[in-house]
């Protein structure tokens, strides 16, 4: 899987209709605004590339919608935004950390020998590397599943991929328009 | 006709458990064949014709009665007599067809044995041979039970005539066994006929067959009864083993067709964590195609180490050039007119050329903006290219990834060294080759994703 030329196009007009929304509100205010307002139309447009079909996309239009409902209501118009916020996310399972505490206590008990030590060792590295990877992915923390978990990653890979190839052309093109 | 025939099979089953209680019977009339034997002939004749009919009676009593009475009556010791009586009648009015093939083949033999009779002498001779053979042992019983499974082949095949060789020996044999167990019955019968003669008791006889018929009808009722409670069993079996069918289908439609190899468990949970497992290797192996550097890297943690890393190196950058356009454009107006200025371009190129104008695609628009903005951002100096040069060469070695836009530009930079400065006509009709060759690349490129898509 790569990003495609057609995926490019698609970010540009959604992320140029997000700027033409923020144009009249912000064009006196500070940097960090105007920085603020282009990395929300950006993450937008590029959750709107998948039309809610993804968990990341649904997680990252709700975190911005909390945000500016305004924005993403106007920028979604076209792919039933109502429908898309209200829609669900898979619920997060939530554990008792006593017992949680009392298990591990159990496991620790046990003697175990050398080869089953150093598995449960890569086990346990395994487990913290992908809930790292939880923390990093938009709306992963509610993923239960480690094969949605890794989908998921894959396609949030290819938008971002998008995303930072549109927006690098663009401010290679506005760099040169300013020394020229 | 058909349902007695489909009754005679059903009952087929019994002989086999009665062949155990035909052994104790066996082993009764051995006991009773230690009494004396009465010498004279004409009371022998007498016998042969009472016992040729208790033959088929019993025969057909210990096919059509079932297990459980048959042991019931063995058991009681004392009765026998009654009990053989009992037998007699149950076999004549269970089965009404085949009494009147009895009656047949009681005709056909005792025309038949005088016939084919040895004389006296030869008679007595089989007398003596015969309780020898009996008194050793195993092997006499084993042929009773043989001569026993002949009468009940006989019985099945009652309407066809059986040959005449084959009927002799078996009622001679059992001639000199049946008169000691009927012996009560048959003595007021023979004592009252014997100077009639043989003709005379051959009537009496019919008449007490026809009035055994009519006057028992209390066990007929009652073996019907037993009948019926045999066959409730049968049909709940018939329905449990439906059952099973439906049972045993159910699961084979749910389970995972996974093929296990030799030693490896074969339980439900076991399969859908293999088939779990196949699931996030493959995954696993898209990502190592997708992520740049990961090839090299093998083990599950590593590879999980850099996806996470490229990730948080991705949205590190999202957050760089949104700073850093923000920075550069002191309003966004200025990014707006940059976006506008690509759109200029197509329509100007739609003014010069109307027939290509046609084939163009959206990405072939902005592509040809892109061409154009650079072309005039090189023509004013030429340090000012010498200076972006470096500036794009920093930025590809700073950032893996490759961009088509980056490509294109250094294209249009080399043919702009080629070219004069006036020439725009034909720096334009090169970008539209290069753009025709980009849509065929693009073309190939799509295709790819979407058998990947597929496969996902």
């Amino acid at each position: 899987m790569q990003p495609t030329s057609s995926m490019n196009e698609e970010f540009l007009k959604k992320w140029q209709m997000g700027l033409q929304i923020f144009r009249p509100s912000i064009d006196n205010t500070s940097v960090h605004e105007r920085k603020k307002a282009i990395k929300l139309s950006a993450d937008v447009a590029m959750a709107s590339l998948r039309k809610g079909t993804t968990c990341w996309s649904r997680a990252l239009i709700e975190k911005t919608a909390t945000e500016d409902n305004f924005l993403v209501r106007q920028m979604l118009s076209g792919i039933k935004a109502e429908t898309l916020i209200n829609k669900k996310l898979p619920k997060k399972t939530v554990c008792h950390r006593k017992i949680v505490r009392r298990s591990k206590k159990i496991l620790r008990r046990k003697s175990k020998s050398a080869s089953e030590e150093a598995a449960a060792k890569a086990k346990r590295l395994v487990k913290r590397r992908t809930q790292g990877l939880r923390n990093v992915v938009p709306g992963g923390e509610l993923m239960s599943n480690d094969v949605l978990l890794l989908q998921e990653t894959l396609d949030y890979i290819v938008s971002l991929q998008t995303q930072v190839n549109v927006m690098r052309s663009i401010v290679d093109a506005a760099e040169a328009e300013i020394e020229r | 006709m058909e349902n007695e025939l489909f009754m005679n099979a059903g009952v087929s089953h019994p002989p086999v458990m009665t062949s155990p209680s035909s052994s104790s019977a066996m082993l009764k009339w051995v006991s009773m064949e230690t009494q004396p034997v009465d010498p004279s002939l004409s009371r022998n004749l007498f016998w042969e014709k009472s016992t040729e009919q208790s033959i088929f009676d019993s025969a057909l009593s210990s096919l059509v009665s079932s297990p459980t009475p048959s042991n019931s009556n063995f058991s009681v010791g004392g009765v026998g007599g009654e009990n053989v009586i009992m037998r007699e009648l149950i076999g004549k009015l269970g089965n009404i067809g085949d009494i009147y093939g009895i009656t047949a083949s009681n005709g056909n033999s005792c025309y038949a044995t005088p016939m084919s009779s040895p004389p006296p002498g030869s008679m007595m001779e089989t007398k003596t041979t015969t309780p020898m053979a009996e008194l050793s042992g195993d092997p006499g019983f084993a042929e009773r039970a043989a001569r026993f499974s002949c009468f009940g082949s006989r019985s099945f095949n009652s309407r066809t005539n059986s040959p005449f060789p084959i009927n002799n020996e078996p009622p001679i044999t059992t001639n000199e066994k049946m008169p000691r167990v009927s012996s009560s019955p048959v003595f007021k019968p023979l004592a009252s006929h014997v100077p009639a003669g043989e003709s005379s008791g051959e009537l009496s006889r019919k008449r007490k067959t026809k009035s055994k018929q009519n006057s028992p009808s209390a066990v007929s009722s009652s073996k019907e009864i037993e009948e019926k409670e045999d066959s409730d069993p049968k049909r709940c079996k018939k329905s449990e083993e439906n059952g099973d069918k439906t049972k045993s289908i159910d699961p084979y439609k749910d389970y995972i067709h996974v093929r296990a190899r030799r030693g490896q468990a074969t339980d439900s949970h076991s399969l859908a964590e293999r088939v779990r497992r196949e699931k996030i290797s493959e995954r696993m192996k898209l990502l190592q195609d997708l992520v740049p550097g990961c090839n090299k890297v093998t083990g599950k943690a590593l590879m999980l180490d850099e996806i996470i890393n490229y990730v948080q190196s991705l949205q590190r950058q999202v957050e760089f050039l949104s700073m850093k356009l923000s920075s550069v454009n002191t309003r966004l107006d200025f990014n707006m007119d940059a976006l506008l200025s690509k759109d200029i371009f197509p329509s100007s190129n739609n003014l010069m050329h109307h027939q290509q104008v046609l084939q163009l695609d959206s990405s072939a628009e902005t592509l040809l903006g892109d061409h154009h903005n650079k072309n005039l951002q090189l023509n004013p100096d030429i340090s000012s290219n010498n200076v972006i040069n470096p500036l794009e060469t920093s930025e590809t070695r700073s950032f893996i990834s490759h961009l088509p836009t980056l490509a294109h530009f250094t294209d249009s930079i080399s043919q702009y060294s080629t070219f004069s400065e006036d020439d725009l006509h034909s720096i334009i009709h090169m970008g539209f080759a290069q753009n025709r060759l980009q849509e065929l690349n693009q073309g190939s490129s799509n295709q790819v994703p979407s058998h990947m898509k597929a496969e996902l």
